[in-house]
């Protein structure tokens, strides 16, 4: 062997080996706060995308209209000021002066049109908005700073459900008119956010840089800009190990995507802040009502007061979930207190008596029967998802007790869902992630919907009316009445059988400022995260 | 020809039973006149057979059709992630022969040695290892624990410190594990070949022990290895996309695994075209070593 080879592969060694060797890496990393998402986005494009992932991206560089403050107050964000009309069909909305795109072009009324003619063409969430459904059916711009909306019907939720939504992102009309749709979020994205679109690396990183001109923050955030951290990474990391080993070796500052599983090693870690939010999302059960056996509201019953749903949150979620009594939670706008006393407690006793009730007697074998019939039932959930896997399994255990023989059967989301529409099963365990009572109960309950969306092939005339009521009720009391009424039939029918409530985590380098700022905001809202971060 | 058109079409026709990709996309959050109204854009409630004849027609163009889910062009998609797969691959494959040619070889030449044991019980070890565990005990040990090594990520250039830094774990985790399979045939044929008559002429003839193995017993050992690299690349690439996962590497493999979780037909079906043709490119390159490595061989 040649005698410059062993001290040439020492040196390579070490400087392989030697971290940080790159001083320039230190400087950065204080003005760079390195994200880690669970999921790449598709795309960032603000009016095609419905995405959780993409949603938390592209909210750093467009913005709607309004936001919402913790309380869900709409607040205005690029608009200055709105009015409705007396019937509720015409909204005029002023704009702030003096914000600008990223191309240094002034926002206008042109760009808030132009942007609204594509979220009603191409976005999947503007079903409310759209023409045929009453919503939007033109718009004027009398001058640069004013837009009027004018909708086929009166529209009250319009504020919150689409002009406060980052899905109706503003971008320039030039932007627009000049971009092919196959660019746009994906190689191309300006916006009047906090941040510019910088790059993407695909499967790998986004980078965005700070918008020095950003100064129009939303009131409640400490901080109305510009940002504190020049350069905003997110780094791409599906598998939930590795992302917990990059924040305990303090390679990736801050990330909303921890795992229950990765949650205890992050708690024990001293240089890591670990934070809980709650979430709109519910995970819950529901009973196909074509089989004869749940015909009967005692069954019903009886399956409710079976499930402990402590148990569920312990056991599948590892602690991070809570029991929850309605279908949706009080992170979800329209939530009503007042369900929790219709919910079914866990009472294995009472689940008993109603099944005797009902006429069913525990067979030999220690399993339900009426007459020749035995108490099988198939439940169906996401085999891809640990906490609706293992919720499942939990879930059969606990029916079991009580005498229903339980086969559970698991597929990824989209062939447990196309399943639930074909109706070929008899209980599942599905999720709701919506941040708005109505029309995401619509959705889930609705006889309309079935089988698409409401997977209980329950028609429901009751329901259905009650639902209607608060889809097209005006006043807000008028509103608030009518989910009240929703809710409180869809938890005593028992058909659907809310369990446990999922939570946000975030964990975070003690090093990362401004998470008291983020703990303020029930949902930690995208604008607090670009402003209110900052390095200690 | 006929076997690209068969591999694109019993993909095709897989895929398409696994179910809707759009109501996947959207979510139950979607109204179904929505959904249905994408699904009529891309074409997707015309019948199997004349959406596949239609990307077809188109792929035969360099076409490969635009991703259900990002919209974007799959050809554009694939480029952007075949570069770090093949660096990925290529670097396993290096390490993979660089650790078993020496170990095969001095395991054959000290046949019965504690050598040759050390050298089979790491084959052993190794062989056993399956590369998702094998990952995740490298990030533990070498990044957490001992903080020597990115996690993860692959750098912005190759040709640097960090680019080299990057590439080390995942390399590691994707070639050592072959390198088992890889030393047990090493030995094996160079056992073989060392029985030899003309090795026994080299060494009579004076040569020097190191070039008769390497120089003469090595080369005609060569052979049967060359045949398992050719068996073994389209593994490596499967391979990939495992330590793709966990390294997060951006690669093709995880993006196959993405898209056929989304039900992205196109990408998945351009992936599949792209690693076909990696295979057969490999295995062309394998038999024009062949030739180099054996005189006695020569292609018309």
């Amino acid at each position: 062997m040649q005698r410059w080879f062993i001290p040439l592969a020492i040196v390579a060694l070490a400087g392989l080996l030697l971290p940080g060797t790159l001083p320039p890496a230190v400087a950065q990393a204080a003005t760079t706060l390195t994200q880690g998402l669970g999921e790449e986005p598709e795309n960032i494009d603000p009016q095609r995308t419905n995405r959780f992932h993409s949603l938390i991206v592209l909210s750093y560089i467009v913005e709607p209209l309004f936001t919402l403050d913790k309380d869900f107050q709409v607040v205005p964000l690029l608009a200055q000021s709105h009015a409705w009309s007396a019937d509720k069909k015409t909204l005029r909305v002023v704009l702030k002066d003096g914000i600008s795109f990223h191309n240094g072009a002034p926002l206008t009324s042109a760009d808030v049109k132009a942007t609204f003619e594509r979220y009603i063409n191409v976005s999947p969430l503007s079903s409310y908005v759209r023409p045929r459904n009453g919503g939007i059916v033109g718009m004027d711009t009398p001058d640069p700073r004013t837009i009027v909306f004018r909708f086929g019907q009166p529209k009250p939720l319009a504020m919150i459900s689409d002009l406060s939504d980052a899905h109706t992102g503003i971008l320039p009309a030039s932007f627009i008119a000049s971009t092919s749709s196959t660019d746009i979020g994906i190689r191309a994205l300006i916006g009047t956010g906090p941040y510019i679109f910088k790059e993407w690396v695909p499967g790998d990183r986004i980078v965005l840089e700070r918008n020095e001109r950003y100064r129009h923050g939303p009131g409640f955030s400490p901080n109305r800009g510009p940002a504190h951290f020049q350069r905003m990474v997110f780094r791409v990391i599906p598998e939930d190990a590795t992302m917990t080993a990059e924040v305990t070796a303090g390679n990736v500052d801050i990330t909303f995507d921890v795992t229950p599983s990765g949650l205890q090693q992050l708690r024990a870690n001293p240089n890591v802040t670990v934070m809980q939010a709650p979430t709109y999302s519910v995970q819950y059960l529901v009973m196909n009502m074509e089989r004869w056996m749940f015909q009967n509201a005692k069954v019903r019953q009886a399956i409710a007061h079976s499930i402990d749903k402590d148990a569920i949150a312990r056991a599948a979620w590892l602690g991070v979930g809570r029991p929850v009594e309605g279908l949706i939670n009080e992170a979800t706008i329209g939530f009503w207190p007042g369900v929790r006393q219709y919910a079914y407690k866990y009472n294995v006793a009472r689940a008993k008596e109603l099944f005797a009730e009902a006429g069913w007697r525990p067979g030999p074998d220690g399993i339900l029967r009426r007459e020749n019939d035995r108490f099988e039932v198939t439940l169906i959930t996401f085999s891809n998802i640990d906490q609706w896997r293992r919720a499942g399994i939990i879930v059969q255990s606990q029916l079991k007790q009580v005498g229903i023989d339980v086969k559970v059967e698991t597929a990824e989301v989209g062939a447990t869902y196309d399943r639930a529409r074909a109706g070929t099963f008899d209980i599942g365990i599905f999720r709701n992630t919506w941040w708005l009572a109505q029309p995401y109960l619509t959705f889930l309950t609705h006889s309309v919907n079935i089988p698409s969306s409401n997977f209980s092939r329950w028609p429901n005339p009751e329901l259905d009316k009650v639902l209607d009521a608060a889809s097209n009720a005006l006043d807000d009391a008028e509103r608030e009445r009518a989910l009240q009424r929703v809710q409180r039939i869809i938890v005593e029918s028992a058909v659907w059988v809310p369990l446990v409530s999922n939570t946000n985590l975030l964990a975070a380098k003690k090093s990362v400022g401004g998470l008291e700022a983020l703990a303020q905001h029930p949902w930690w809202p995208v604008h607090l995260r670009a402003l209110a971060l900052t390095r200690k | 020809m006929p076997v690209a058109i068969g591999v694109t079409l019993l993909v095709f026709s897989l895929l398409h039973l696994t179910g809707d990709p759009i109501r996947l996309l959207y979510g139950l959050n979607v109204p179904e006149e929505i959904v249905q109204q994408r699904r009529d854009e891309l074409g997707l409630n015309r019948p199997v057979p004349v959406q596949y004849a239609m990307w077809l027609s188109r792929a035969v163009q360099g076409d490969l059709g635009e991703s259900i889910t990002t919209g974007d062009h799959v050809v554009a998609m694939i480029a952007a992630r075949v570069g770090p797969t093949l660096e990925l691959t290529v670097l396993a494959l290096i390490v993979t022969l660089a650790v078993s040619l020496p170990a095969g070889v001095v395991s054959a030449v000290r046949r019965n040695t504690w050598l040759d044991g050390i050298s089979r019980i790491a084959a052993l070890f190794w062989v056993s290892m399956p590369i998702f565990w094998l990952g995740l005990l490298f990030i533990l040990v070498f990044g957490v624990w001992l903080g020597l090594m990115p996690i993860s990520g692959r750098a912005e250039t190759f040709w640097s410190i960090e680019g080299l830094r990057t590439h080390t774990l995942p390399v590691l985790t994707l070639g050592l594990p072959p390198a088992a399979l890889f030393t047990r045939l090493t030995r094996s044929s160079m056992l073989e070949v060392i029985g030899e008559e003309y090795i026994r002429t080299a060494r009579s003839k004076g040569l020097a022990e190191r070039v008769v193995i390497v120089r003469h017993a090595l080369r005609n050992a060569l052979i049967p290895l060359l045949t398992l690299v050719g068996l073994r690349l389209p593994w490596l690439f499967g391979g990939a996309v495992i330590t793709e996962t966990v390294f997060a590497w951006p690669g093709m493999g995880r993006l196959l695994v993405d898209s056929v979780l989304k039900r992205d037909y196109p990408v998945v079906q351009g992936i599949v075209m792209a690693m076909a043709a990696l295979v057969v490119a490999s295995s062309l390159l394998v038999d024009l070593l062949y030739a180099y490595v054996d005189p006695r061989i020569r292609y018309d």
